[in-house]
This record gives C-alpha cells, structure tokens and sequence, in this order.
C-alpha cells in the first residue's frame, strides 16, 4: 500500500485539502476543547513533611511494663486521630482561606472530609512518618501541612507529658499511701506495746526466771519429799518388822528347794528318756518332786504370814514408839512438802501461762514489725521510682529527650504535580493537529472511494487512456490562496490564543 | 460576379452573430451554409476556414484563465496529454470522424472541462473542426465555461420543430470549436435523446463535415440514464473516474453500463 512517507504525507495532505472546512472546524473545536481542559484542569500542590517518630517509650522501664506504649504500627492510626481530631480540623480550617463566603455547619463537614481525603501518611522505615497533603492552593497546602505536622508534634509531646506526668502523679501518691501505713504500723506497734506493757523482753526475762527458780524449788521439794518418802518407807518397813534377815534365809532355802527341784526334774526327764512312766525310779523321782514343791510353798507362806505374825516384840517396844512418831513426823512432813509442791506446781502453771502470753505477744509485735519492714521496703522502691519519674517529668517539659520532632519541615510547593496545564496544552496542540488530520484521513479510508489510479488499472483491467488534470486557473489559484489563508488565519489566532493564556499562566495571574 | 464571388461577399455582409456551417466537399473544399432557408451556398477554400467567422476569440492567456488548453500553453506536459488521447481515440476509430462521448462515472468529475478540452484538441489542427454537444440536464453548464451566450439549445432544438440547427450551434471563443448548448433541459430532456431526431442530428453533424469531430458531454452514468440512449449515438466512450469520487461499485456499474463495444478508456482525473 503507501510504502515510502512521502506518499504518506501526500496522501494525509490531499484528504486534509478535501476535508478543509471538517479538519478546519475539527482543528478549532479540539483546540478549544484542550485550551478548556487546561484551564479548568484542577492545579495539585502537595507539600510534606517527615516526622521522626522513636519506639521506646521513656517510661516504660519505670512502670516495668504497666504503662501502655504505641506500636508503630498504630503509629499512622495515631496521626490520623490526632490530626483529624476535631480540635485540630478546627484549627486547620482557622488556619487558611478555604471558603469564599462564610459556610455553614454543613459546608465545613463536607471541607473537613475533603481535607482529610486529600492527607496522606506513610510510614517510612520503622522511625519515620511522612505527612503528605495536597490542595489546589500552592500556599494552603504548605500551611496545612506544616499545621499538621506542629499539631502532631505537639500532640505527641503534650501526651508524652501528661503520661510522665500521670506516672509521676500515680507514683507519688503511691508513695503517700506507703507513707501513711508505715505511720499507722509505727502506731500499731507503740499502741500494742504500750497495751502489753508487762510484755516487754525485760518482762519476759523476769518471767522466765521466775519459771526458772520455781522449777528448782519444784525440784528441791520433790527431792525432799522423795526423801522422805523413803524414810517413811524404811521406817514402816523397820516397824512391820524387819524380818529381812528371815526373809533372807527363808529364800535362801526357798531358792535352794527350787534348785533341787530343778535337778530332779532334769533327772527325771533324763529317765524319761529310756524308761517308761512306771518304772519304779521315775516314780520316786517324781514323788521327790512332789514333796519338795510342797516345802517350798510352805515356806512361802510362812514367810508371808511371818509379816503379820512377825516379832511382837518389836512391834509394841519403845523403839517401836519411837519409831511410831518418827513416821508420823515422817507423814506430816511428807504431805507437807506435797502440798507445797502443789502450790509450786500451781505458781509455774501460772507462770507457763505467763510466759505464753508474752510469747504471743511478741509474736504479734514481731508480725507488726515484720509490716512495718515490708511498707519500709516498698517505700523506699517507691521513693526511688518516683525520683526518676520526677527526672522523666522534667525532661519532658524541657522537651529534652528525643521521641519526636520534624525531621524534615513542609515546604512551599513551587510546581503542581500531576497532569499540569503545560501538559494539556502541549497535548491541546498536538491533538489539534492530529485529531483533523486523522479524522480526514480516516474518513477517505472508510468512505470507500476509489483514490488509488492500480485499482482501476489493476483490478478492472481497463484501459487507461491517460491521466488528467484541470489546468489550474487563476480563479482556482485566487481560491486555494484565500482557503490557505483563511486555515492558517485560524491556526495562528488559535495559537495566538493559547500563547495569551500560556503568558497568563506563567505570570500566576490564572 | 461569379457565384463563388457574391456567396463570398454574402457571406462577408452577414451579421456577426450569425454563425456559418461549412462543409466539406469530396474534393477537399470546403462549403459554408448560410443560415435562412437551409440552402447551401458553397464555398471552396482552405482558407475559408481559416477565416471563418468567430466572434471573440481568446488568448492563451484567457484560455488558460478558463482552463482549456491552447496550442501554445506553458503547461506542455497537459497539452500533450491531451494530444495523446486524441491520438489514441483517432486511432481506435477507423472512422475518419467520430462522435466521442465522454461521461463520468460519478457527478462532479470534471467531465464538462475534460470534454471541453478534448474538443479543442481536436480543433488544434488547423484542419480539423470539432463540434462540443451538451447533454447535461442537470446543470448544463459548458455555455458558461466557454462564455457563450444564447437562449436556446439542444432540447429546444429536439422538441420544437421549427428550429434549424444552425441556430443551436454557437461559436465559441475557441478556434474552430462550436458548441451546441443546452440552456433549457426541461422534463422530457430524456426522451428527447431517444428520439429519431436526435439520432439523425448526430449522424448528419458526423456526415456533413468530414472534418468535424463531435464531442458529447453526457451526465455521469450513476446519475442519469440518459447516457445509455447516447450510448448508442455515438461512436467511442470515454469514462473519467475523477480522484476520490467513485467507489468500486460505482466503477463496477459504469463498467457494465458503458460495456466494451465502444468502449474507448478511462480517464483518470486528478490522480
């Protein structure tokens, strides 16, 4: 088909000549059209700023994992409900020119969601924040970026102090509350001890020495009395008759008897052995056994009655007098020292009870103290905490420690970003061109008439006398030169239009 | 005075609006038909068509200025062109004279100025003659490219019958170029072309001058039917398919309505 540009072009200017009032009115609409488009197009001036945003929480080392940190994360979540607080939008909207008459309450919601449509925050990296606003006002868009990020900031850093603040607060009143029952236990101590006066450890020593010496006297007359007691008992013995002597001798034969026994019987066993029950040894033998078991116990019971029916003599004589009134004095101080040991007995439970009561009450004091330790102790953490909290405190209203601030600050935007009216225009100019051209061109494709002299000669196979042209006539020439003239007339006024608002847009006044 | 002598003088006298028909004889002379009664009045001379009467006649110049071709135009290439198919048509014709019928395949094709310029290239030679016939009902408009001014034309001629042809075929500013116009097509023009009148009118311009070449300017074949009744008038076609105003089916059409017989060519317009 058209191999070389030369045909081409010829051929895009010989269906631009064809279609001249089309590609004109084309060429004027489409330039318009652009010119509009560039006008009316919405300028986009986006100013940001970067916020350094730190992850440690200052206070969190003090509050040992108590206090509640942002994550960074949350961070943009943070921005957006502070930024887009209603204080803030208030000031936002007090900030810059945004309506040209006064607005009404509804007005003002409908600019607040727009601005906030058009703010954009993007976390960059894990300590940065980017604030990102655009406006169609160069210098509304610097100012309310700039608001934005000082509204942060100052948010962040007020928050930042009133938590401290707070953790201040609550770590002082903490300590006033550790005051207060260190002060009551001191209290509660006195008090008590004052109550229990005879329970002081002088008391106590008194007491267990008291214990002490009653036990020994306890003990002395125990002694005593067990001395006596023996005495007594002696002295009865000597009384019902000391038939010890024949006592003695009577066991004497009593054992001597059991031993012959015992022989007999080992004897008789030995018979046993090889002889039958009847054989005449045995007999005898066991008869033996007989008749010495009956000795013995005869001599048992004469031992026995020989108490009672013992020595008379003894028994009725002066020494038996005597003795008589040695065991009554014997009795007499037996019971008395019993009944002392009674009552001694009686002071050491007493005492015992004592003791017991101071022993409790030093349990209770000890208890007492071991509270007023404790409270000491957490106090004294306490106090210690509440130093550095006072530290943090201040460093934050001097703003000292670094867990936000501006990195970078908004700045004035110089050029709109986006589609821009130089781009419409640029592209206004062309299209001016290419939309005519294109659609004159496009028309003789489709409308399917014949502009190629190989149809007729090759496809119709028809002889070809010759081809012609019209003389072109002076009148013709006339034409053509005012149709030229008349086409470049417009084109140069639609460019002299666009260069007037070209020079409008550069010196800002549009 | 011979006859010769007065017929010349006569001749000379007559008004200037008045066009005279000459005629050829066998022996080469040539014969001028002076208008009235219908009788001849021969005259023999070369050099009497040479001098026949023109009126206004234009310069190259004023040719180019309407946009037929002259003898002596600076666009040779043109000139030559034309001359080539008038070349190529005297060639195809064993005929010594012939009517040519050029028509278009779409209106608007510039078939009048093409038809008009192929008639002066026959008139070129000095020898030649060529007689211009509009057909156009529609818009007739080669009285207006070759300024000729007259009331009435070819459908007058064919429907009334008492006009002789002399009265229809107009001088131009055209050396040896007559053109027979069309000024009042009215309704039955189509008809009129059927007629026998119209068939002997052609015939007897082709028979009486040997020497005169017709040019018919038709309607294009889309628009008018006509151009199949002058189909059979004539002697050769001419199709001109102009640049971007035919379609294929257009071609087509005209292809099959001109058929081969008498097919001549195409002429391709402004390619």
């Amino acid at each position: 088909m058209n191999l070389t540009i030369s045909e081409i072009i010829k051929l895009l200017l010989r269906s631009v000549w064809e279609r001249k009032v089309l590609v004109t009115i084309l060429f004027v609409i489409t330039s318009i059209v652009f010119l509009m488009m560039g006008l009316l197009w919405p300028k986009v001036y986006t100013s940001s700023t970067s916020i350094l945003v730190e992850q440690q929480n200052i206070l969190r080392p003090l509050m040992q994992g108590t206090a509640e940190t942002t994550s960074a994360q949350n961070r943009d979540r943070a921005a957006r409900e502070v930024i887009f607080s209603r204080e803030s939008m208030i000031r936002i909207l007090a900030s810059s020119v945004w309506f040209d008459s006064v607005p009404d309450e509804k007005e003002k919601d409908l600019m607040r969601e727009a601005i906030k449509k058009r703010t954009e925050f993007i976390n960059v990296g894990t300590n940065l924040m980017l604030i990102s606003y655009r406006d169609s006002q160069a210098k509304r868009a610097y100012e309310t970026a700039k608001l934005m990020a000082d509204i942060f900031v100052e948010q962040s850093l007020s928050a930042k102090r009133n938590e401290s603040k707070n953790a201040y607060d609550f770590i002082s009143s903490q300590v006033a509350e550790y005051q207060k029952k260190l002060i009551d236990v001191e209290l509660a101590i006195t008090k008590f001890r004052s109550n229990n006066i005879d329970a002081t450890p002088l008391a106590e020593n008194a007491a267990k020495e008291r214990l002490l010496s009653l036990n020994r006297q306890i003990e002395t007359v125990d002694l005593e009395l067990n001395e006596e007691q023996t005495v007594l008992k002696a002295r009865k013995d000597q009384l019902s008759g000391e038939s010890s002597n024949i006592n003695e001798a009577s066991f004497e034969r009593e054992s001597q008897l059991q031993s012959r026994i015992a022989e007999l019987e080992g004897k008789l066993s030995d018979l046993r052995l090889t002889y039958m029950d009847n054989y005449p040894d045995i007999t005898e033998t066991k008869a033996q056994i007989n008749v010495l078991k009956i000795r013995v116990s005869n001599e048992v019971k004469a031992r026995e009655s020989g108490i009672i029916s013992g020595n008379s003599q003894l028994r009725d004589g002066p020494l038996a007098q005597e003795l008589r009134s040695q065991i009554s004095r014997s009795k007499t101080n037996v019971s008395s020292y019993k009944s002392r040991k009674t009552q001694l007995e009686l002071l050491r439970t007493n005492q015992l009870k004592k003791i017991e009561q101071i022993n409790l009450v030093k349990a209770e004091v000890a208890e007492l103290n071991r509270d007023y330790d404790v409270n000491q102790q957490m106090y004294q953490r306490l106090l210690s905490q509440r130093e550095n909290a006072y530290v943090s405190m201040n460093i934050d209203i001097k703003q000292q420690g670094l867990t936000i601030k501006i990195q970078e600050p908004a700045s004035l935007p110089v050029n709109p970003k986006g589609i821009r009216f130089a781009h419409i225009i640029l592209a206004g100019l062309a299209f001016s061109f290419a939309v005519p051209i294109g659609a004159a061109f496009g028309l003789n494709l489709i409308d399917g008439k014949v502009r190629d002299a190989k149809v007729v000669m090759d496809e119709f196979n028809l002889p070809i006398l010759d081809s012609m042209y019209s003389i072109t006539t002076p009148t013709i020439k006339k034409y053509n030169i005012l149709k030229i003239s008349a086409m470049s007339l417009i084109v140069l006024s639609m460019w002299g239009l666009y260069g007037h608002f070209i020079l409008l847009r550069m010196a800002g006044q549009i | 005075m011979s006859t010769f002598e007065t017929g010349v003088v006569k001749a000379l006298q007559q008004p200037k609006n008045s066009f005279d028909e000459t005629e050829e004889n066998a022996d080469g002379t040539l014969d001028t038909l002076s208008r009235g009664m219908g009788s001849k009045k021969l005259i023999n001379s070369r050099k009497q068509i040479m001098n026949m009467e023109q009126g206004k006649i234009y310069t190259p110049k004023q040719l180019n200025d309407i946009g037929i071709i002259s003898g002596s135009m600076k666009d040779v290439s043109l000139l030559n062109k034309y001359r080539n198919l008038r070349t190529k048509l005297l060639a195809s014709s064993n005929k010594n004279n012939f009517s040519t019928l050029v028509t278009s395949i779409t209106p608007n094709s510039g078939t009048s100025l093409i038809a008009c310029n192929l008639a002066a290239t026959f008139a070129l030679e000095k020898g030649k003659t060529s007689l211009l016939i509009d057909t156009n009902i529609n818009n007739p408009s080669l009285g207006k490219i070759l300024n000729v001014k007259s009331e009435i034309g070819l459908t007058d001629y064919l429907e009334s019958d008492s006009l002789f042809l002399e009265d229809i075929v107009m001088k131009t500013p055209i050396p040896r170029l007559r053109l027979l116009p069309n000024n009042n097509p009215g309704e039955s023009a189509s008809e009129c072309f059927a007629s026998e009148k119209m068939k002997d009118l052609i015939s007897h311009l082709l028979k009486r001058y040997p020497e005169r070449f017709i040019v018919i300017d038709s309607p294009s074949i889309a628009t008018s039917a006509d151009t199949r009744i002058l189909l059979e008038l004539c002697d050769r076609v001419v199709l001109v398919a102009s640049y971007g105003k035919f379609t294929e089916d257009d071609l087509k059409y005209a292809i099959m309505a001109v058929g081969t017989k008498k097919f001549a060519g195409v002429i391709l317009n402004e390619f």
